[in-house]
């Protein structure tokens, strides 16, 4: 089953079909001079290929320094790809599924959006990342994401230097999308990583593009086109997400992979769009007050 | 102007309606407001807040921003409401005059026994002040919170630094407003002052009160009756 395409994935698709076209056709890594602008990239992540072998984890680990841990158990500080396994039942016997799990660079990323100090940021190449000299560890981050994702580290970071004023815990840490190297036109550590060419990476348009592709070859499912209004990674798998998440839900895993998970920005859409037309709903109340003064009479108002 | 003496009542006609609205709009959404931005920093549950009977919604982020939002509403309403109303009727005794802080000073001295307070027109010099106080905050409160919606909005990106500055001062105006309204609010703990309290329930103020404190506006509001053709019956 296909999913139905959005508003914006037709937009990006009129707009640049010839792109994502050759991009899609090669299914190759394809890397992004940043210094071009405004173009962002995206990542496919193919559960159909991964055989849960944990190198692009092992790779996450040494780019970003961290203490390497080989079997971990789930996003943690030091650990911001996490690989699970679930069996699924299917028609055709019984299925192991591994999914490697990270932060998803939401298009509209509730956990930069909704952060009190504005140091959580989407960055025009479309990773999301928290600046970790400033952060205060309040955890509201993950608590609006719709997956759980920023972890938090405590004792360290900026709250150390206010102490002892009671503002902060430690620091949020997550997937940064290798930014860093994204920018130096390369792609990140766990996509170079994998033996198996299961993480692809490209321009969004263009993984987007390859993640549907991939789906209706297969007659398989996407993940993260629609998710929380939109993200920058796209699983691809042959079994339902649904019964993916079922099967993790059974297994007490985290991050949970809920379809059409929801994103809090989105409840308040309404409200938005009437508050940037209150001032001027307050100019022409005031306006029509004043005149019916005048046709009235001061006397009227009282 | 809708201001008179009522000299039947023995009252003062101070405040209209629509001044009341506007007062009673802006305390209620700025409270709201102070409530639900606190909700938007992780403190609820940090300082076990949401521990307190009744409270436990406090620390739903979601819950607290669309009170944010709703609030932030009739706040951006009452406020451009407001600045309009200035702009069509020139009233502008609310806004501070030279010497303010100097008055201000010495009508507080007043009140302690020290000296003899100045003559006051309709406001009282510190009402003037604390007008610019807290208006400002506010102001500075709905232009950063526009950025904070607009940026928020889907498929939009604001330049980070934007966002970034726009936010420290959504912060810093918070700070600053809550110490304005405790101020404003500790203003009623002394006495002289709560004889204003009525103005913003019935829109009317004691005689004595204003002969004896609020002189200047007494003198304008007399000479305003007799040079009208209408109203000099009243008195
Ligand atoms: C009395 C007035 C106000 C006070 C005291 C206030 C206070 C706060 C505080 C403390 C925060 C959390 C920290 C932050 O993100 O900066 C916040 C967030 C926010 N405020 Fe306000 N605010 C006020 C008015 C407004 C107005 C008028 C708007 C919109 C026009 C607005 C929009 C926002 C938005 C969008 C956020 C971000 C939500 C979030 O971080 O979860 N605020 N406000
Ligand atoms: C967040 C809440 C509030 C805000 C932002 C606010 C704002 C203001 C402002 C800007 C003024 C004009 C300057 C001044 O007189 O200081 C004012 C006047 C006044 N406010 Fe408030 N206020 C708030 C809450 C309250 C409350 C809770 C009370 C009642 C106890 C109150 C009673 C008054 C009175 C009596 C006046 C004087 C009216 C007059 O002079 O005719 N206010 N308020
Ligand atoms: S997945 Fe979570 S942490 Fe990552 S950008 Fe989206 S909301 Fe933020
Ligand atoms: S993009 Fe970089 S930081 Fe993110 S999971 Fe891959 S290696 Fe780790
Ligand atoms: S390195 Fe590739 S195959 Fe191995 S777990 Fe990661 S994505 Fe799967």
């Amino acid at each position: 089953m296909a999913q139905p395409i959005s508003r914006r994935e037709f937009l990006k698709r009129s707009a640049s079909a010839v792109a994502a076209g050759t991009a899609a056709a090669s299914g190759l890594a394809t890397t992004v001079q940043a210094a071009s602008g405004a173009k962002r990239v995206g990542m496919v992540i193919d559960l159909t290929l991964c055989d849960g072998c944990n190198e692009c984890s092992l790779a996450c680990q040494r780019k970003n320094g961290h203490p390497i841990n080989p079997n971990p158990q789930g996003l943690t500080p030091e650990n911001y790809l996490y690989v699970q396994s679930v069996s699924i039942d299917t028609p055709s016997g019984t299925q192991e599924v591994h999914i490697p799990r990270k932060c998803m660079h939401c298009d509209d990323p509730a956990c930069a959006g909704l952060c009190p100090f504005s140091i959580n940021t989407k960055t025009p190449e479309g990773p999301v990342v928290i600046n970790e000299d400033y952060c205060l560890g309040g955890q509201k981050c993950k608590a609006v994401c719709p997956w759980g994702i920023p972890q938090l580290k405590k004792g360290v970071g900026f709250y150390k230097k206010l102490e002892p004023l009671p503002f902060g815990a430690g620091v949020m840490y997550k997937c940064d999308g290798c930014i860093d190297l994204v920018r130096a036109g390369e792609a990140p550590a766990c996509v170079t990583a994998c033996p198996q060419g299961a993480i692809k990476f490209g321009s969004q348009e263009a993984m987007r593009a390859y993640a549907h592709e991939r789906a209706a070859a297969i007659s398989g499912y996407v993940y993260g086109d629609q998710e929380a209004g939109g993200t920058s990674t796209y699983y691809v798998s042959a079994v339902p997400f649904a019964a993916i998440d079922a099967a993790l839900a059974v297994q007490g895993e985290q991050p949970r992979m809920p379809v059409n998970a929801e994103n809090v920005l989105h409840g308040v859409n309404g409200m938005a769009q009437a508050l940037l037309i209150a001032p001027v709903a307050g100019i022409f109340a005031a306006g029509f007050a004043a005149h019916k003064k005048l046709t009235k009479g001061d006397e009227a108002n009282e | 102007m809708s201001d008179r003496i009522l000299w039947k009542e023995g009252k003062v006609k101070r405040q209209s309606l629509s001044s009341i609205l506007v007062h009673w709009s802006v305390a209620l959404s700025t409270f709201v407001l102070i409530f639900s931005g606190f909700g938007q920093l992780p403190m609820y549950k940090r300082f076990g807040i949401v521990n307190l009977p009744g409270l436990a919604w406090a620390g739903d982020y979601p819950l607290t921003l669309k009170m944010h939002y709703l609030a932030a509403i009739v706040l951006t309403l009452a406020v451009f409401y407001h600045l309009t109303e200035i702009v069509l009727t020139k009233d502008f005794d609310l806004f501070p005059k030279k010497g303010d802080l100097r008055e201000a000073v010495k009508i507080l001295l007043a009140m302690v026994g020290i000296g003899k307070e100045p003559p006051s027109d309709k406001y009282l010099a510190e009402q003037r002040l604390s007008y610019a106080f807290i208006g400002s905050n506010l102001f500075i409160l709905i232009l950063t919170g526009m950025l904070k919606v607009y940026k928020n909005l889907p498929g939009i990106t604001v330049n980070n630094a934007l966002v970034l500055w726009a936010t420290q001062l959504h912060n810093l105006a918070t700070v600053l407003l809550v110490l304005g309204v405790l101020g404003h609010l500790a203003a009623f703990i002394a006495k002289p002052n709560r004889k204003l309290l009525p103005a913003l329930f019935t829109g009317k103020v004691d005689l004595a009160y204003v002969q004896k404190r609020h002189s200047l506006w007494f003198k304008r509001l007399e000479r305003q009756a007799s040079s009208s053709q209408d109203s000099r019956h009243i008195g």
